[in-house]
């Protein structure tokens, strides 16, 4: 249902802007007061971000490597498998990043 | 009773005491053994083998594993800071394959799995005297690089791909030559903090 107010939104923005006498675009009915281009752009980082945001190892997160091998005698008898002992990292968390206002376009 | 009879004159021979004694004419020295010299050759054959045999042992395969951070900031390089992990951070992990018993090693095979969390980064994987495969399909099949998979086309044609980097489920060490008694062989492979 979200997704298709989405889409009914993106459609409004192409079907209901006209250009103005600046030779720009324009919104004439409803949607948002912005340009169908910055809205699909905006639109698509925020989708990549989201996606970024999903693929990241979140912290605390333990990475555990453990190794195997097999092996043979000298008259090619297997001798079976070994492991060896785990190696563990884990991943630490970033510092927080704070998102004001932009001040300067006051 | 029959013996082994040594002489100057005469070849290793073997006799029976009464036959010996009727025979002897001008032996200086002469050693005698109570079996025949087949029977003292097998047994010292093996003797022999089983010195060798006992000497030779067993091989016994050891993977020493370890991990370093790559990319160190220089706090954590000195000691400063403690060494920590974020996403983004380059991880090498190294591989001894060591042979710690006392016979020689054959077809050695070293298997890592890509741990979770972290990706394989390309053309870091190395191994001295190695074959390095992969495998994108957990394990099941291993290729020599570039790995590559069959997709479908938009007109409904199977094309071959090349498999990235970060599609790498595991990397196998296939070692090539033989791993004396406390010889080892060095891998190592690098991976990316997802």
């Amino acid at each position: 249902m979200k997704t298709f107010t989405q889409i009914k939104k993106i459609a409004t923005l192409w079907l209901y802007t006209d250009v103005n006498t600046n030779n720009k675009r324009s919104i004439t009915q409803g949607g948002f007061k912005m340009k169908p281009v910055r809205f699909l752009t905006a639109m698509v980082v925020m989708i990549l971000s989201t996606q970024m945001v999903f693929a990241i190892t979140p912290a605390g997160t333990t990475i555990t490597n453990v190794a195997t091998g097999t092996y043979a005698d000298v008259n090619g008898n297997d001798m079976g498998s070994v492991s060896s002992d785990p190696v563990t990292t884990t991943v630490s968390s970033v510092g927080g990043v704070t998102l004001q206002t932009d001040l300067t376009r006051l | 009773m029959p013996i082994i009879q040594f002489s100057k004159n005469a070849k290793l021979t073997s006799r029976s005491s009464e036959t010996l004694a009727s025979n002897v004419t001008g032996f200086a020295q002469t050693w005698e053994f109570p079996m025949k010299h087949r029977t003292v050759t097998t047994l010292l054959l093996t003797v022999l083998l089983a010195t060798v045999g006992l000497a030779q042992g067993a091989p016994q395969l050891v993977i020493d594993l370890s991990e370093e951070k790559v990319n160190q900031s220089t706090d954590e390089r000195s000691g400063t800071n403690d060494i920590a992990y974020f996403p983004g951070d380059t991880i090498r992990y190294k591989l001894q394959a060591r042979n710690a018993g006392s016979g020689i090693m054959t077809k050695p095979v070293v298997t890592d799995p890509i741990p979770q969390g972290v990706s394989y980064l390309a053309a870091t994987a190395k191994g001295e005297d190695s074959i390095i495969e992969y495998s994108i399909d957990g394990g099941v099949s291993y290729h020599n690089w570039p790995v590559t998979y069959i997709v479908r086309n938009a007109a409904g044609q199977n094309i071959e791909v090349n498999a990235t980097a970060d599609m790498i489920s595991h990397i196998r060490w296939l070692i090539q030559t033989e791993l004396p008694a406390q010889n080892y062989k060095n891998l190592e492979f690098m991976v990316e903090v997802n």
